[in-house]
């Protein structure tokens, strides 16, 4: 397998890959702005359409789960995994036609929407160390393995 | 892309990852050091599979910048097995935490060749968790390397390097088709523990 694709690389100066680095350390600049812009816009929109609640409908919810699941997916790219962790319960809250209540639906996806707001507003990365485990025992979810 | 490997081998010399001219000797297992090769990925395309926009930007701008041959992008596995065989990667970069299970039978698809490539082609998988079932499965499935995100510019690189220089031997079996399990780190220089020296993948 692996020689094929070998055949298809040669080895590099070192510095030049160290070149590569400093380009892409100063892309990333660029792009944490952009990604910033992007998180807000979409919890923006999350909290739109958390203003006018309709839980059973069954494309508000999908609406819902859609900006969840952006948010659970650019926040471990990003290193901002409680975005990941939360959204990723937050998904499944939306999915679960089980719930108990609506009110417990509400409250609890709420809960969620201001945690997701609450981790960009303090730059709240990685795991958050002992704040990000009280966050997410608040929130009584479990840890990212 | 065939004017980008021309273009990419007309600079140098042809050499392998061992330094040597390639043709001329078989590439060995080596060591690198604590220093990741610096390759030269002009030569090679890749597939990307993930379904978030943002993200796709993101990890074409960093592929760009490491100077990757070809790079194309697919929103899910659904639209990556419509373009998979047209396109030809050298290697698929799937992110299993969003595309869930359909990627996870994509993987097994291409291991057992039925997606039009070739069936040992490199996979590497992009996920958050390092322990969720999934990431057993994606190894279950055939992926060379899993890599554990956040995706920054060089987990990306020495992802792409793990699976360029992944030597394990492809084992086709009738439970399990992919690189050799036993190896615990499968890359040419890492030490790699055989786990169950009895066991066949």
């Amino acid at each position: 397998m692996s020689r094929d694709l070998r055949s298809k690389v040669r080895i590099m100066p070192q510095e030049r890959l160290r070149c590569m680095e400093a380009v892409a350390s100063i892309a990333m600049l660029e792009l944490s702005t952009s990604f910033r812009r992007h998180v807000n816009r979409t919890l923006r929109d999350m909290f739109v359409l958390m203003s006018t609640p309709r839980h059973h409908d069954e494309a508000w919810r999908g609406q819902l789960h859609d900006l969840a699941r952006d948010l659970q997916s650019v926040g471990g790219s990003f290193d901002y995994g409680l975005l990941t962790t939360i959204g990723e319960a937050m998904c499944r809250t939306i999915r679960d036609e089980a719930l108990p209540s609506e009110s417990g639906l509400q409250r609890k996806l709420a809960a969620y929407a201001a945690a997701l707001d609450a981790i960009i507003r303090i730059d709240l990365k990685g795991d958050g160390g002992d704040d990000g485990r009280e966050l997410l025992s608040v929130l009584r979810i479990a840890p990212a393995a | 892309m065939a004017s980008n490997r021309v273009k990419a081998q007309s600079a140098e010399p042809r050499v392998s990852i061992v330094g040597r001219p390639l043709g001329q000797s078989p590439v060995a297992r080596r060591t690198f050091g604590r220093e990741v090769p610096a390759l030269d990925l002009g030569g090679i395309s890749l597939l990307v599979i993930n379904d978030n926009e943002f993200v796709r930007t993101y990890m074409e701008r960093l592929f760009s910048i490491m100077r990757v041959g070809r790079v194309v992008t697919c929103a899910n596995p659904r639209s990556a097995r419509a373009e998979i065989a047209t396109v030809q990667p050298d290697i698929v970069v799937i992110d299993l935490d969003l595309t869930g299970m359909d990627g996870l039978e994509l993987l097994q698809d291409i291991r057992r060749g039925g997606a039009g490539i070739p069936h040992d082609i490199a996979i590497l998988v992009a996920s958050a968790y390092v322990d969720r079932d999934y990431v057993g499965k994606a190894r279950d499935a055939g992926a060379n390397w899993i890599l554990v995100k956040p995706l920054t510019f060089r987990r990306l690189y020495e992802g792409l390097v793990r699976v360029i220089m992944d030597d394990r031997a492809f084992v086709e079996g009738d439970v399990y088709v992919g690189p050799d399990r036993r190896i615990l780190v499968g890359m040419s220089g890492y030490d790699g523990v055989e786990r169950r020296k009895d066991s066949r993948s």
